[in-house]
């Protein structure tokens, strides 16, 4: 019990609990198994990108530079299978799409690795490049007549849920791809040593270098493995609004570190968990989606996020301050209990 | 290990041999034709002030640089380009000053970590890291909470951590630089205590340090380098701690405790009266006179530093009264203790008392910068650069210019570049944490020459410390702490270092 008092997420987790059940209360609506069906079908290109960047920000890093990586990736495979001779189909969609992705956060990597770049600069840098790239060459063009494949990847179903006023709402079959890339990324991060390798860098960049791990070489795949799962994310938005806008994910790296950091990983790297940011995903979701089920304009749900994530910081610091005073109390006791002497 | 101890009795052949060994760096020469042999199951130590190579020595030792001429020989073979992992392969661990450990992983990651690379580990055994960090606290005879967070441990704690860690693979030779300087006295103690045992074993130890009297306890065998040559080296037992003192700085060093000069009339200047901080101290009175140097000493936790913290506004007071030059102020934060006329020089000088990256002169002016503004609060960066130039020779800071950043500077001369900050404010009350932990002996005689030098200027100096010989080579008064109170007082003419420190480790029980 105490352990679990102990952690962030068990806060968050009661805030949102409450704040579910204050929105329930007030409009059942809340529960229904649409509204349900919605907030999840909703929640996966957010969960995808967020998945990307809680990698890099456990790293240490930073990676504002995705919006730009999903846009240009997704784009550029797109006009290729609508203009080009050859047709495509789903899986070599995101084949491609990835391996564009691939590419262009390597690019990252590689500044950051190789020079030593601060990863804030180089993201901000490629961000503004990409994008620059994806208007000039390509344009800004929506692109609406999409291959008929990823129309209906779009509409393929789980299930159905049916409301009684008869509206219907779809549980999609790409809702896998999010769970898919959740519990990759638990398992890496918690079960492989290059998981733990991105932790150690997190928690302490020379001291990873001095006990042997190629810091180098993992910057660079964790920002290659970012620029994927961004990728991933602009294809799997592409599929769910059935068409390419380039100018739809523009400003969404902010949003998504404000759920990685709602969901408890410490933006300074080193800590974090997938189980956290399902929770940072989930309370986004509910404070986005739902507070206009009970009467709150959307105009407000910025200023209520803000006010989230301002009390949420306050609350991890406060409990960080107690934190330390317990560790000092504790060394004053052993100190006057046995002389200062490791206990042995 | 075992088959490596019967070997190590058969022939006594050194575990590693350096010979003719130099390393330059850009043209100016950092070692210079070092010969060194280490053998089996010692306890070395390597002295020397900052900069005489002692750190470049031990990056060859391990790996971390090549020599530009010179041989190693490894347990019998000669190594033609050592790299970081051969060494560690090898057995030689570098348990570095900040110890190297992640704050963020727990005990039980922090202390695999090294096998587990070692073992090229793909897949994380949980169990397995659990069961080995187990396996290497044990050999140190120490129970540390395996699931804990590194980051909520003590300095000590953290420092057993980086030695499990290091031993956990069969290590022959554990390289510790500067291993006591953020420690206690029973701390340290401990941590010979493991030392000792660790040496039992039949591991070599190579242990650098600034503090003498550590050194001579624990050594077997002294090292002493000067200018990147090595100036002497032998079995402890042949060195006396002037000897060593005269190798490493190649002068005679002699200091003598303060007095108050006889013919000055000193009036007092600070006073406290029953102060109390709510889980710092209680009831602390005492007064200070113009002249004195008063040294507050106590093991950690005993409301050293905290009371120093007080007295400069950094907290609050709960109750009590402090009185400066017979009229009572409020201390309510560091402005306040500033504008009275108090400084403080903080026991961490990197963290607390110095910008990094700034010049040395922006750093000595950042607390009279009111001072040399004009009107409309611009400052000229010319009377910046006149009054750090003139502080900088006053203090005798060690650097080419004044524009170079402060963390390019040895510690001592850091050190002195704090000081010179608060001296600009030309304070009554100078309030000293720790002056000169980590600085060489060089550097801390002449601090504590400066010291004594503005206390007979008429100066109030406030030593907090828990440096006996530090204490002892400035205080004409000291003050011993325990538990949040003043315990004992006493002059300094009437005391010596050993029944000092006796005084302070015995009011433990």
């Amino acid at each position: 019990m105490k352990k679990i008092l102990a952690k962030n997420e068990f806060y968050l987790f009661v805030i949102l609990l409450m704040i579910c059940l204050l929105i329930g209360s007030m409009n059942p609506v809340f529960f229904s198994l649409g509204n349900m069906v919605d907030l999840l079908r909703a929640a996966v290109p957010y969960g995808i990108f967020a998945a990307g960047i809680m990698i890099v920000i456990v790293s240490g890093g930073i990676d504002i530079s995705f919006p730009a990586i999903a846009t240009l990736s997704t784009y550029v495979t797109l006009l290729l299978f609508v203009n080009g001779s050859y047709e495509g189909n789903i899986v070599l969609f995101f084949l491609l799409s990835c391996s564009i992705g691939l590419i262009l956060g390597l690019v990252n990597g590689f500044f950051i690795a190789v020079f030593d770049f601060p990863p804030l600069i180089v993201t901000l840098a490629t961000q503004s490049i990409y994008y620059g790239i994806q208007y000039t060459f390509f344009g800004s063009k929506r692109l609406t007549f999409l291959p008929e494949y990823i129309n209906s990847f779009s509409k393929a179903d789980l299930f159905t849920a049916v409301d009684e006023n008869g509206m219907s709402y779809i549980f999609p079959k790409y809702f896998f791809i999010v769970v898919f890339v959740f519990l990759l990324a638990f398992l890496v991060l918690r079960f492989t040593f290059m998981g733990r390798g991105i932790f150690a860098i997190g928690g302490s960049k020379s001291s990873a270098i001095r006990v042997g791990f190629n810091v180098k070489l993992l910057q660079f795949l964790i920002y290659g493995a970012s620029g994927t799962i961004a990728a991933l994310g602009g294809a799997v938005y592409t599929i769910m609004i059935r068409q390419g806008n380039p100018a739809s994910l523009i400003g969404l790296e902010m949003t998504i570190i404000s759920i990685v950091v709602l969901g408890g990983i410490e933006i300074n790297g080193g800590k974090g968990s997938i189980f956290g940011l399902v929770l940072g995903l989930a309370f986004f979701m509910v404070i986005n989606n739902s507070l206009i089920l009970v009467g709150i304009s959307s105009y407000w749900k910025t200023f209520v996020l803000g006010i989230a994530m301002y009390l949420y910081a306050a609350v991890i610091a406060y409990k960080r301050k107690m934190r330390n005073k317990q560790v000092h109390e504790i060394d004053m006791q052993a100190l006057q209990k046995e002389g200062g002497k490791v206990s042995e | 290990m075992k088959e490596y101890m019967k070997e190590g009795v058969r022939t006594d052949s050194p575990f590693i041999r350096l010979s003719n060994i130099s390393k330059s760096f850009a043209g100016i020469k950092a070692l210079n034709g070092i010969d060194l042999e280490i053998k089996p199951g010692r306890i070395y130590c390597l002295m020397g002030e900052n900069g005489c190579g002692k750190s470049t020595l031990i990056k060859i030792i391990s790996g971390v640089y090549a020599p530009d001429e010179g041989e190693i020989e490894l347990d019998g073979k000669i190594m033609k380009h050592m790299t970081p992992k051969e060494a560690m392969k090898k057995g030689i661990e570098v348990i570095y000053q900040d110890f190297s450990v992640f704050p963020n992983l727990t005990v039980a990651e922090n202390i695999s970590m090294n096998t587990e690379m070692t073992r090229k580990t793909k897949i994380v055994n949980w169990k397995r890291i659990h069961s080995q960090a187990q396996l290497a606290m044990d050999k140190l005879g120490i129970a540390l909470p395996l699931d804990e967070t590194v980051e909520h441990l003590s300095v000590a704690n953290r420092q057993l951590i980086a030695i499990s860690r290091a031993i956990s693979h069969d290590a022959k030779l554990l390289i510790m630089d500067e291993p006591t300087t953020a420690l206690t006295k029973c701390e340290v103690d401990a941590l010979f205590e493991i030392v000792k045992r660790l040496n039992e074993s039949g591991i070599s130890i190579i242990f650098v340090s600034h503090k003498l009297d550590e050194v001579m306890q624990l050594s077997q065998e002294i090292v002493i380098m000067r200018n990147g040559e090595k100036v002497a080296d032998g079995n402890m037992t042949d060195f006396t701690k002037d000897k060593i003192i005269y190798y490493m700085t190649g002068r005679k060093l002699t200091n003598t405790s303060y007095r108050i000069p006889q013919n000055v009339n000193s009036k007092i200047t600070l006073e406290v009266k029953h102060i109390t901080q709510k889980g710092g101290f209680s009831d602390i009175s005492f007064s200070i006179k113009e002249n004195e140097i008063v040294g507050i000493t106590g093991l950690l936790g005993s409301g050293r530093t905290a009371l120093a913290n007080a007295l400069f506004g950094i907290s609050r007071i709960d109750s009590g009264e402090i009185l400066l030059d017979g009229k009572r102020i409020r201390l309510r934060n560091v402005r306040n203790a500033v504008l009275n006329g108090i400084a403080y020089v903080p026991e961490d000088r990197l963290t607390e008392g110095l910008f990094l990256n700034q010049p040395i002169n922006q750093n000595i002016a950042v607390t009279v910068l009111d001072k040399l503004s004009n009107k409309i609060g611009l400052v000229k960066s010319a009377s910046i650069r006149n009054m750090s130039l003139e502080w900088i020779k006053r203090l005798h800071v060690k650097t080419e210019s004044d524009e170079l950043s402060v963390h390019f500077l040895s510690g001592g001369n850091q050190q002195k570049v704090v000081l010179a900050k608060w001296l600009a404010i030309n304070p009554k009350i100078l309030i000293l944490n720790g002056p000169t932990v980590g600085v060489d002996i060089g550097a801390k005689t002449d601090i504590i020459e400066m010291i004594k030098s503005l206390a007979r200027e008429g100066m109030s100096i406030i030593l907090v410390s828990d440096d006996v010989s530090e204490i002892m080579m400035c205080c004409n008064r000291i003050m011993i702490m325990r538990s949040g109170r003043i315990t004992e007082e006493v002059m300094a003419e009437n005391i010596n270092e050993t029944e000092l420190y006796n005084k302070i480790r015995v009011q433990e029980e």
